[in-house]
């Protein structure tokens, strides 16, 4: 069943949340992240900069603190994890799709406890693309997303204007109306035609899209291509496309010893940063950064797949958008499907003349 | 612009077919208005370079990899000069570079542009098609205060000269020096706080060409921990101005491509402002001046040192 | 709450052995787990490795080099290239570790019973083939193989690691160990003069063809040379080798022109690791994480994987 909340009651929602930690997008000189709200979230926006993978994921986050016996560490300490309920306002829905990801990866045999704690303990509320978004990068539908999609989603999100219409994907999303009581009220059949338009709308202004099968396949027989060359030529090497992916989830754990006090802690790294793979030895497996960008590549179109089942991108476009020299990561999947093509014409006319 | 655009058409062309360089970095269109980086290697496709409004990037990041490259195992240097599209900005770079020896001006033969300003790619709409002209609400924030509108340094010129109207009176900087040091701190904190230490306005400096930056440098120790946190992010900010101060160009690269909008420039500029107030230095106008840093003067002001 | 993998359990240095000198040192820390009721979890298969926490420093990846056991006792031998090694160097018995693993896969040694076993370490790269022989050559385990051989070179007689151990097995009759130093090289071989006196040059144009005199089993050379001296039979048979990438290469080379195909040789990889559980990122050879489907490989799997070494 489906309700409708007024966008005048967002603060009352809040109020009853007053349980829970509530995360939402925060602007901050123009800057969308995703932080702990200390009062009703604005949701009016196009999406933010960094991924709110965040809320889950912190860029930095201790993992336990060390315990001391006269002047040296001689054990591990976690502090008390936090224990409220989360809950995760205005998250689109390609990146909520991006969480399934990270799911998969934190419980790969292992379970990470930092972030599965914090994803069981979440609900996700998503926001169908209206308004800025999608926008001219956006192209979630090349990859089994949608603008109004529910993969890693309780609760979805479409803006009426004046109110939003809520669907419950999940018994999470019921309980989140539930304890809104009647701030929810149910949906009449105007509703639901209104929010169906913005979501067709939303599908049609994504204007970019290619074909991941092909994509792969294409991969496949490139490894080895100058092609790697080409396309990292004008890549500066820093770590935008990658820490601003909603998918990327790579992390350096270090220990940091300040005024005494000593503690373990983790934070994202980029495998475009020349150092990533460096063994203590000095030795670089990746020292070009033509490898570095196949790596990514590579790891987001077949590695993660052949091991996770799943591709490493969701269609956000934050790394179209971020980049600082315009590498498009649309056109580096179409440049390879066609020099994939090049380069087996080419090796076939070799083999005839041979 | 057009009349530039084919003037550095032709230079690229006649250079390559003659092989006085081996290729010339310049600009290409990109998929929209956006231009991208491109490597001109043959006189036909001398065409597909572009000169707009869009063209923003700092190119000489590329002359400084080119430099830093090393011969393969048994290979040798190929010293043939490489060819690169310059704005005025760009060209003091160049100036700089070689006064520390980073460059060599015999290996790149420039292509320098005049220019009347450049947009600032934030300003301009994703999904504009065509490069915009450049307005007052879309030109980039170096370029309202640039006081060289021509190439210091160039093999060829490509456009009309540029009269100098602008006096850089540095009162954006100066509107920060007026803050108390409370305000001034609350201010950096709330810029500083949201950096993810990408290291882009590093990567994107062509000054800042240590093959290991001090920020990589795991052993002995870590200088700074990778936290990012407001003391590191900092610290890191602080320590890249300081390695910049008295060299930086302000070619605007690190604000640009900041991808969390942190107004870089203020931090460098405000330095730049200090080097030509105490020390008379300006970055990027003479090869054969000689460093902020390398040199010292008994009248130094040391007003600093309390 | 969920369990912390991450939190390493707190060890004890029970001893350290200096195995070999120079520029970067190698030393064996033997550890054992405080806390008793985390010993048994600890019990690892061979091939497996383990991180160690210098608390306070940072972590580092090590083999482990020990027989498996439910005491909590790890040993692992480590050499001073960073952060976390130099300090681990500096420790004294008695100073507290942190430990977590054991995690990756591990060598099939039930697959190879009834087979002859053939072992090569070069310099540190004896450490995970340790956990191997001592596994095959274990009273309960020996009569699960054939033959056994064990070939091991290093620097210089010096740098022979775990010294008190190769002793024992000398005095074994039940396998054939041979040994070799590469410590003084000449552009046209070893230098006899400065080779020691019990280890003579073999005949490097063609190491075959080496004479060997009755009883002797140590030599100057490299240790693929070595191999080519002692010709090991593929018949039935499997290796295990581990050293610097530089020495597999010939290593298998030289095994291959003895007739060993690609899947009878088994190896480890030693990747970049933070994590050790396939999160973190970086130890990726293509789609391999060596972490978690490694470390142990066969010759022909690594042959298969992307030039990403």
């Amino acid at each position: 069943m489906s309700h409708t909340i007024g966008k005048d009651k967002m603060d009352a929602l809040f109020e009853a949340l007053s349980e829970h930690e509530v995360y939402g997008p925060v602007e901050v000189d123009g800057v969308w992240t995703y932080k702990k709200l200390d009062s009703a979230p604005d949701l009016e926006f196009g999406n933010s900069q960094v991924p709110p993978k965040s809320v889950f994921f912190p860029q930095t986050e201790t993992m336990f603190e060390f315990k001391r016996d006269g002047a040296r560490f001689v054990g591990a300490e976690e502090p008390q994890r936090a224990s409220k309920p989360l809950v995760v306002f205005g998250v689109r829905p390609c990146d909520a799709k991006a969480f399934t990801l990270l799911d998969k990866l934190f419980t790969w045999d292992y379970i990470d406890p930092y972030f599965v704690d914090r994803r069981e303990r979440a609900t996700t509320i998503a926001l169908t693309c209206s308004g800025q978004k999608p926008d001219e990068n956006c192209f979630c539908t090349s990859i089994e997303g949608s603008p109004s999609g529910t993969e890693g989603v309780d609760s979805l999100w479409t803006d009426l204007g004046d109110r939003y219409f809520v669907e419950s994907v999940t018994e999470k999303g019921e309980a989140l109306i539930e304890l809104g009581g009647n701030l929810f009220v149910e949906a009449v059949s105007d509703d639901e035609s209104s929010a169906e338009e913005v979501k067709e709308n939303a599908v049609k202004a994504i204007t970019r899209t290619f074909d991941r099968a092909e994509v792969a396949e294409s991969l496949r027989c490139l490894f080895e291509s100058k092609y790697w060359e080409d396309i990292s030529a004008s890549c500066i090497g820093c770590g935008m496309c990658t820490l601003l992916c909603p998918t990327c989830h790579c992390f350096d754990i270090n220990d940091v010893v300040k005024q005494g006090e000593g503690r373990r802690e983790r934070t994202w790294d980029s495998c475009q940063f020349e150092y990533y793979s460096s063994h203590a030895s000095g030795h670089n497996p990746r020292p070009a950064k033509r490898m570095r960008q196949r790596n990514r590549m590579y790891h987001k179109f077949l590695y993660i797949d052949n091991n996770l089942g799943v591709i490493g991108c969701v269609g956000c476009g934050r790394c179209i958008s971020a980049c600082p020299v315009n590498i498009d990561i649309i056109d580096v999947t179409e440049g390879a499907v066609a020099r994939a093509c090049m380069e087996k014409d080419a090796d076939a006319k070799g083999e005839e003349a041979a | 612009m057009t009349d530039r655009q084919g003037q550095i058409q032709d230079t690229a062309r006649g250079w390559l077919e003659s092989g006085e360089v081996k290729y010339v970095v310049g600009f290409e269109q990109g998929r929209r208005a956006g231009t991208k980086v491109a490597f001109v290697r043959r006189p036909e496709d001398a065409d597909k370079l572009v000169w707009n409004s869009m063209c923003v990037n700092n190119l000489t990041l590329f002359l400084v990899e080119e430099m830093q490259t090393r011969p393969g195992r048994g290979e040798e240097l190929d010293t043939t000069p490489i060819g690169i599209v310059v704005k005025p900005c760009d060209s003091k770079t160049i100036v700089e570079l070689m006064k520390e020896n980073i460059v060599a001006r015999e290996r790149v033969k420039i292509i320098g542009v005049t220019c009347e300003g450049v947009c600032d790619t934030k300003k301009v709409d994703g999904s504009e098609k065509q490069p915009p002209a450049v307005t007052d609400e879309n030109i980039a924030g170096k370029c309202l205060v640039c006081t060289h509108h021509n190439p210091l340094i160039a093999d060829v010129v490509c456009g009309e000269a540029v009269p100098e109207t602008i006096t850089d009176d540095y009162s954006d900087v100066a509107e920060l020096e007026a803050m108390t040091p409370q305000e001034r701190w609350e201010y950096w904190e709330r810029q500083l706080e949201r950096c993810v230490r990408c290291y882009g306005c590093r990567e994107a400096c062509p000054l800042c060409y240590c093959e290991e930056c001090v920020f990589d440098r795991e052993k002995p120790y870590r200088w700074n921990e990778k936290s990012v946190q407001l003391p590191e992010n900092t610290f890191y900010h602080l320590v890249r101005a300081m390695h910049l101060a008295g060299r930086c160009v302000d070619c605007g690269e690190c604000e640009r491509v900041c991808p969390v909008d942190i107004p870089i420039r203020k931090i460098n500029r405000y330095l730049e402002w200090k080097a030509k107030e105490r020390y008379d230095v300006e970055a990027g106008v003479d090869p054969e001046d000689d460093s902020m840093f390398g040199t010292c003067d008994t009248a130094d002001p040391e007003d600093f040192i309390w | 709450m969920t369990d912390n993998i991450y939190k390493p359990v707190t060890a004890t240095v029970l001893d350290i052995q200096l195995e070999a000198g120079g520029g970067r040192p190698i030393r064996t820390f033997k550890m054992q787990i405080d806390d008793e009721s985390e010993r048994e979890d600890f019990l690892h298969k061979p091939g497996q490795f383990c991180i160690v926490s210098h608390f306070g420093t940072g972590e580092s990846v090590f083999a482990i080099s020990s027989f498996p056991n439910t005491d909590g006792i790890v040993e692992v031998s480590a050499m001073r290239v960073g952060n976390v090694t130099g300090k681990l160097h500096e420790l004294d018995v008695g100073d507290k570790v942190g430990l977590r693993g054991p995690y990756g896969n591990d060598f099939p040694v039930d697959d190879w019973k009834g087979k002859n076993m053939v072992f090569i370490g070069a310099g540190i790269g004896i450490s995970p083939v340790r956990s191997v022989y001592q596994w095959v050559l274990h009273p309960d385990h020996r009569k699960d193989y054939g033959d056994v051989t064990l070939i091991y070179g290093a620097r210089t007689p010096a740098d022979l690691a775990y010294k008190e151990e190769f002793k024992e097995i000398e005095a074994r009759d039940d396998l054939d160990l041979w040994l070799c130093i590469d410590w003084k090289f000449g552009p046209d071989g070893p230098i006899e003069a400065a080779s020691h006196e019990d280890w003579p040059a073999i005949n490097m144009k063609s190491p075959g063809d080496t004479e060997i005199p009755a009883g002797q089993n140590r030599f100057t050379c490299f240790v693929p040379q070595l191999v080519e001296v002692v010709k090991p039979s593929p018949e039935n048979s499997i290796v295990v080798t581990c050293g610097p990438p530089i020495a597999i290469k010939f290593i298998t080379q030289a095994l291959e022109k003895l007739g060993w195909s690609s899947d009878q040789i088994y190896t480890t990889l030693e990747n970049r690791m933070k994590c050790g559980i396939g999160k973190c990122g970086r130890c990726n050879i293509g789609d391999i994480y060596v972490c978690k489907h490694g470390p142990v490989f066969t010759y022909q799997e690594v042959k298969e994987m992307v030039p990403e070494f």
